[in-house]
């Protein structure tokens, strides 16, 4: 039991030195944009896309500023698979006052090289439709394959 | 319409020169449709009374976007007995003029507040965060750390006043005992590691300011906007101003105003309204009437197999009565049903074990593809639940529909990477983190969605044939203020009929 615990907390321990280091290497990269997410994804991210699709999810994870939520889509024919997720960067009501004013809305779409069952993430203590951004979400997101990378277009809608 | 006369002549130039050159579509694409009755006139000689022969007269008239909440470009106009020119200005573009000091002539301050006065008079608003750090900076406070906003306040001379008394207020905010940065920053964007931030100070200015940025230089940078000529027999330069800065980047912040109406606060929306009502009553009254025994003729729905075809039939009128027509097939995963004609008022299919019961994003853009004669559409779901999507509004769905031209996907879902998709299913989570399952957070989700279009959805449950609305609305207090979870996150509950 003790050993137990010894291992899950050197395991935290580790994970968040990981997380905190992917953080300050994305924060020194988002200060060459002044801090200015929606540039850093656009110039940064959404340039150099053909990089990460193929690949898998955490290829794309590193070079991400902190990730808040995330939002599965849906098949209204099929309800046990989805294709595509998405990825926040600001907090739901920042996001919706973003896209009432036609601004970046910090979030980043992700369409899965094949889709996803949604039957795994309960068992894993996930929400199916997603929730917020945590160390369990990661783990079980990591690996899958990143299909595209999207951003909202305006002028294309 | 427009009471002023110098507007309504200046729409009778518009008028003319549109039977000329034809130009009156691009400017509605690119700018949106001109508010014509929000127009603000301002008479050079500072009379209050003018008709047209006076000396000088300027109109600016506001253009929206259909689906924006802000003026992004207005069309000035300067009339003089001997001549009339115009030129567009956008909102963008008051960063062309030096910021400056209250006293200066036509400052990046004067177009801003231009701008603000043409939103004021179309949308309302009175007050505005500044989110350009060098506008109206003469006020003192730290501009990386305080949330700045203006408020417009009455002029006391009426609608022709060239001078508006103006308060800059710059406003502190606290995040637990941390100052932090102030709306649309730490509050929103997870600045704040508590998700709130209060405000705790407010220290306020008040200027007069003169609007005047029509009687000033053009400012530089941007195509379009040069002074055009409406008497002479050239073509006049109706072509608004294009934003020449980074292109490559979908909304440049050098493209965007350096303001922002305050947070849209969402009305107190009657859960059940007449239209509500009018649509769960027909649907039932429809469906016992003329449904019921052709849905009983559907084959069973099958729980031990996923692929099952759908079944549908059409009602058509047919001289004032609505006759079902034969049950027919369609794909496991959909299809076109045949048969449809101007004379298709009601559509019912199934939905059989695998998908979800209640109509598909799909289904609903599909009603934008019916006459104007159809009603509703029916969905029967596996589980026993039966649906309708009543059209209250048809041309609200024709719009709504052509202005998200992208946003169903593959699989009859939204797609996610649109404005529509993303509303949805940031609608759907915010519901499921409240604490409704999933399914029936995907199914409220939809019917929001469908009410904004004009269409309502009804449903009867399980072992009934009555139909009722069925939506979500923002919870609000007793004040009708939004009602927000520790997050800050706005809270809804059901907005059914009963």
């Amino acid at each position: 039991m003790k050993n137990k615990f010894f291992f899950t907390s050197m395991f935290i321990i580790v994970f968040s030195q990981f997380i905190v280091a992917q953080e300050n290497k994305v924060a020194k990269a988002l200060k060459e944009f002044n801090n200015d997410t929606a540039k850093y994804i656009e110039q940064r991210i959404i340039s150099k896309r053909n990089c990460y699709e193929g690949q898998p999810l955490d290829s794309l994870l590193k070079d991400l500023p902190k990730i808040i939520n995330y939002a599965n889509g849906d098949s209204p024919r099929n309800v046990s698979i989805y294709d595509a997720t998405v990825l926040y960067f600001a907090s739901h009501r920042a996001v919706m006052d973003k896209l009432e004013q036609k601004k970046f809305p910090m979030v980043l779409t992700i369409t899965w090289a094949t889709p996803l069952n949604n039957n795994d993430l309960p068992a894993l203590g996930l929400k199916i439709g997603g929730g917020e951004w945590t160390e369990t979400a990661y783990k079980y997101y990591k690996n899958k394959i990143i299909g595209k990378i999207e951003i909202i277009q305006y002028k294309a809608q | 319409m427009p009471e002023d006369s110098l507007v309504l002549a200046v729409m009778g130039l518009r008028k003319t020169t549109n039977e000329k050159y034809n130009f009156a579509d691009n400017l509605i694409n690119k700018i949106g449709y001109p508010y014509w009755h929000k127009s603000i006139v301002i008479n050079k000689v500072g009379t209050a009374t003018r008709t047209l022969t006076d000396s000088t007269n300027t109109v600016f008239i506001p253009f929206v976007m259909d689906i924006e909440n802000t003026v992004n470009t207005t069309l000035v106009i300067n009339t003089s007995p001997s001549d009339t020119n115009f030129h567009f200005i956008a909102d963008w573009q008051y960063r062309n003029y030096i910021y400056g000091q209250p006293a200066a002539d036509t400052t990046a301050e004067n177009v801003a507040l231009l701008f603000m006065l043409l939103d004021r008079n179309v949308f309302g608003y009175e007050k505005f965060i500044i989110t350009d750090s060098n506008l109206f900076s003469t006020t003192p406070g730290q501009p990386d750390l305080n949330d700045r906003e203006i408020r417009i306040n009455t002029p006391n001379t009426g609608r022709i006043s060239t001078s508006y008394v103006v308060t800059v207020c710059n406003n502190t905010y606290h995040c637990g005992s941390q100052v932090c940065r102030g709306r649309g920053w730490c509050d929103y964007d997870s600045g704040c590691p508590t998700g709130v931030c209060w405000p705790i100070s407010s220290v306020c200015l008040e200027y007069i300011y003169e609007t005047d940025p029509g009687g000033g230089n053009n400012g530089s940078g941007g195509s379009g906007g040069s002074w055009s000529g409406g008497n002479g027999g050239s073509n006049p330069n109706w072509t608004p101003p294009n934003c020449p800065y980074n292109q490559s980047l979908d909304d440049p912040p050098e493209c965007q105003p350096g303001w922002n109406p305050p947070t849209i606060i969402i009305s107190i929306e009657d859960p059940c309204d007449a239209s509500d009502i009018y649509s769960g009553a027909t649907a039932t009254l429809q469906y016992s009437s003329v449904l019921r025994t052709t849905v009983q003729q559907f084959t069973p729905f099958d729980p031990n197999t996923t692929t099952q075809d759908e079944q549908y039939f059409i009602v058509n009128d047919i001289n004032g009565s609505y006759v079902p027509g034969p049950i027919q097939n369609l794909s496991t995963s959909g299809g076109s049903m045949q048969g449809i004609t101007s004379s298709t008022v009601m559509v019912v299919h199934t939905h059989p074990y695998g998908g979800y019961p209640f109509p598909s994003p799909a289904d609903f853009f599909g009603l934008a593809n019916f006459s104007s004669n159809f009603m509703m559409h029916y969905v029967i779901g596996y589980d026993g639940t039966k649906y309708a999507m009543v059209i209250n509004n048809y041309s609200q769905l024709q719009a709504f529909v052509n202005a998200n031209p992208n946003a169903i996907g593959s699989g009859g879902g939204f797609n996610l990477n649109t404005t529509l998709g993303l509303q949805w299913v940031t609608m759907r989570n915010r519901l499921e983190a409240q604490g409704y399952s999933v399914e029936e957070a995907r199914e409220r989700s939809y019917a929001y969605i469908m009410k904004q279009a004009g269409v309502t959805l009804v449903k009867a449950p399980v072992g009934s044939d009555t139909f009722k609305k069925i939506g979500i609305k923002q919870q609000v207090d007793q004040g009708g203020n939004p009602v927000v979870n520790s997050n800050g996150e706005p809270l809804y509950e059901n907005a059914d009929c009963n």
